[in-house]
């Protein structure tokens, strides 16, 4: 019970602990002075009341009385004025103490908060402040600090993850190319085998400077540095000029391309273009032949405009939805080689709709197809 | 064709020395921009392939002052910058194409040939090679005296392809000249068209005009 309280009185403000402090203190002189000046006050009033009886009642025992009173009330008033200054005194030097004694047990949080941050190491950074029994004032600055903690963490973590993902990924184009030219070196060979090995290995180097070339992408657009070319366009124009692009693809697998209404968008139109262009390659690859189409919906209110991409290729696992957007996650890993992508395609369509500050969804039924809602601020 | 390559690291020069000889290029090489800014002005060149991080003068600095000096040779950068504000300013600075490190060298080749063609008017709105006839005006297309039919984007395919014809084309070069795609892709929408076009125009005849490279790309040729 008693911890409690005092816990309590721990994680105030200082500013009202000293409040409390003084006021308490004030009441307590009050008192302490009352206590010690009774005595003589009461005699000083007694010897005052005892003059005016004196004068009607016993005269020899009332005269005796105020002989003695003047230098008695004088003396005892002294006493009394002596008493008040020494309790004051008393007082305000034990009240200046206490104060100290709460603002430097306030303050020990700080020197505490201080090493804390001394000690900040990357490897370290899952530790939090325990900021339950700090004081108002300081208790804010910990939250404050434990959140910015949070936040360091988790780019920390996405940095390790991306590096780690990025020493992963350029070692499989690597170790494809060290086999295929020491295999070319070992051997004699017919110019004929030489070519298709220099064509083997074109092709890998095409793969690491695509791969570098979308990691920078990404590495700027989210570190801020990518620098936003806006203009005004007409949506649907120019989604039917990426169908233009797609046009013998998607005939060639028997998918119709459709396009419903139109908006007019503020928007870096490479970016955007690229960003569509991410999401019909995709939707295109995962729909199987045989009379399916691709539908984009365009539509718009006076704040925002809303792109609908329906598939009806072969769905998503819901288990897949959340992590859909983050770099390298194929959703099955035995596709890795089969879908020609990085798998950096969604990553990239998300860091562009965060460039324009949008907002992307994801909804999937397994064999029904796949729709990604966008929406962008005009 | 004469051309003045301005870029300091040595096993890029000796690289494209070799490439562009082997392409009946005559290619001088200076290795800083001091000496790149001199041979510029001391001599005329067809083209000037140009790096932007160079010893002494920057390639900035380079196309500035010959631009100053009403040196009009086509300048073709190459760099591993890559932002698009590079590459803008590049061009506002007077340069005429700009290529990014890594770069593939049939993708070099193909710029070079455009921008030395710039200067060429083509009196001939009709392309031939072999049997294979584009009327670009009329739109129409034969091969062996018979019309072929093709879609639109087909057609300018084909032109894009007659127009180069021998040269290697790459995918990225294909979709940006003719789609205007200028970013990276990872569909083989281009690989489809062009199976499509080649089943159009090559399929019946003996003689196949319509070539893969494979790693690099298509070329259109007599072969």
């Amino acid at each position: 019970m008693f911890w409690k309280n005092v816990k309590r009185v721990k994680s105030l403000s200082i500013v009202t602990t000293l409040a409390l402090l003084y006021s308490l203190s004030t009441i307590g002189i009050f008192i302490v002075i009352a206590l010690f000046l009774y005595p003589d006050f009461s005699k000083i009033t007694q010897a005052i009341n005892k003059k005016p009886v004196s004068t009607y009642g016993n005269q020899l025992d009332s005269e005796k009385k105020i002989k003695i009173c003047p230098t008695e009330i004088n003396r005892l008033c002294i006493k009394c004025y002596k008493k008040t200054i020494v309790v004051l005194l008393a007082s305000s030097i034990a009240s200046i103490f206490l104060g100290y004694l709460v603002a430097r047990n306030g303050l020990a949080r700080m020197r505490e908060f201080e090493n804390k941050i001394e000690n900040i190491h990357s490897d370290l950074l899952h530790e939090r402040i325990n900021i339950q029994d700090w004081p108002k004032e300081l208790r804010n600055v910990g939250e404050k600090f434990n959140m910015m903690l949070d936040r360091i963490q988790i780019s920390f973590d996405q940095l390790s993850q991306f590096s780690s993902d990025i020493a992963h990924e350029f070692r499989t184009p690597l170790h494809n190319l060290t086999g295929l030219t020491e295999l070319a070196l070992v051997k004699e060979k017919t110019s004929e085998e030489y070519k298709q090995t220099l064509t083997l290995c074109l092709e890998e180097y095409h793969h690491l400077s695509k791969l570098i070339e979308n990691l920078l992408f990404l590495a700027r657009s989210n570190h801020g540095q990518m620098i936003l070319h806006k203009t005004s366009f007409s949506v649907k124009k120019e989604i039917l000029k990426l169908f233009d692009y797609y046009q013998a693809l998607a005939e060639e697998k028997e998918i119709e391309l459709l396009c419903q209404g139109d908006a007019t968008l503020v928007a870096d139109l490479i970016l955007f273009k690229r960003m569509i262009a991410n999401l019909l390659t995709n939707s295109l690859h995962y729909t199987s032949s045989t009379k399916k189409e691709i539908k984009i919906e365009v539509t718009s209110d006076e704040h925002d405009i809303f792109i609908a991409i329906h598939d009806q290729g072969i769905g998503i696992d819901s288990q897949h939805l959340s992590k859909l957007f983050d770099r390298f996650y194929r959703v099955d890993t035995s596709l890795n080689t089969g879908s020609g992508g990085l798998g950096l395609g969604l990553a990239i369509v998300k860091s562009i709709i965060d460039l324009h500050k949008g907002k992307i969804r994801v909804g999937s039924q397994i064999n029904r197809g796949t729709t990604v809602y966008i929406t962008l601020p005009t | 064709m004469h051309i003045l390559l301005i870029e300091d690291n040595e096993k890029t020069v000796n690289y494209l020395l070799k490439g562009l000889k082997e392409n009946y290029f005559t290619v001088d090489a200076a290795c800083d921009g001091q000496t790149g800014l001199f041979m510029a002005t001391q001599n005329t060149y067809d083209l000037i392939l140009l790096d932007v991080m160079l010893p002494h003068i920057d390639g900035w600095t380079i196309i500035t002052t010959l631009r100053n000096k009403n040196i009009t040779t086509p300048v073709l950068f190459l760099t591993a910058k890559d932002t698009l504000d590079d590459k803008i300013k590049g061009l506002k600075l007077g340069a005429d194409d700009y290529l990014i490190k890594p770069f593939s060298f049939s993708e070099l080749v193909a710029r070079i040939h455009s921008l030395l063609r710039r200067n060429q008017h083509y009196t001939s709105e009709i392309l031939k090679i072999a049997d294979l006839v584009v009327d670009t005006q009329k739109h129409k297309a034969f091969r062996n005296n018979t019309a072929l039919l093709l879609s639109a984007k087909e057609f300018m395919l084909l032109v894009f392809f007659l127009k180069r014809k021998g040269e290697v084309l790459s995918r990225t070069l294909i979709a940006e000249q003719v789609w205007d795609i200028n970013f990276d892709n990872d569909s083989n929408a281009i690989d489809v068209a062009v199976k499509r076009l080649r089943e159009k125009i090559d399929k019946d005849f003996s003689q196949k005009l319509l070539h893969t490279v494979r790693g690099v790309g298509y070329v259109l040729e007599e072969r």
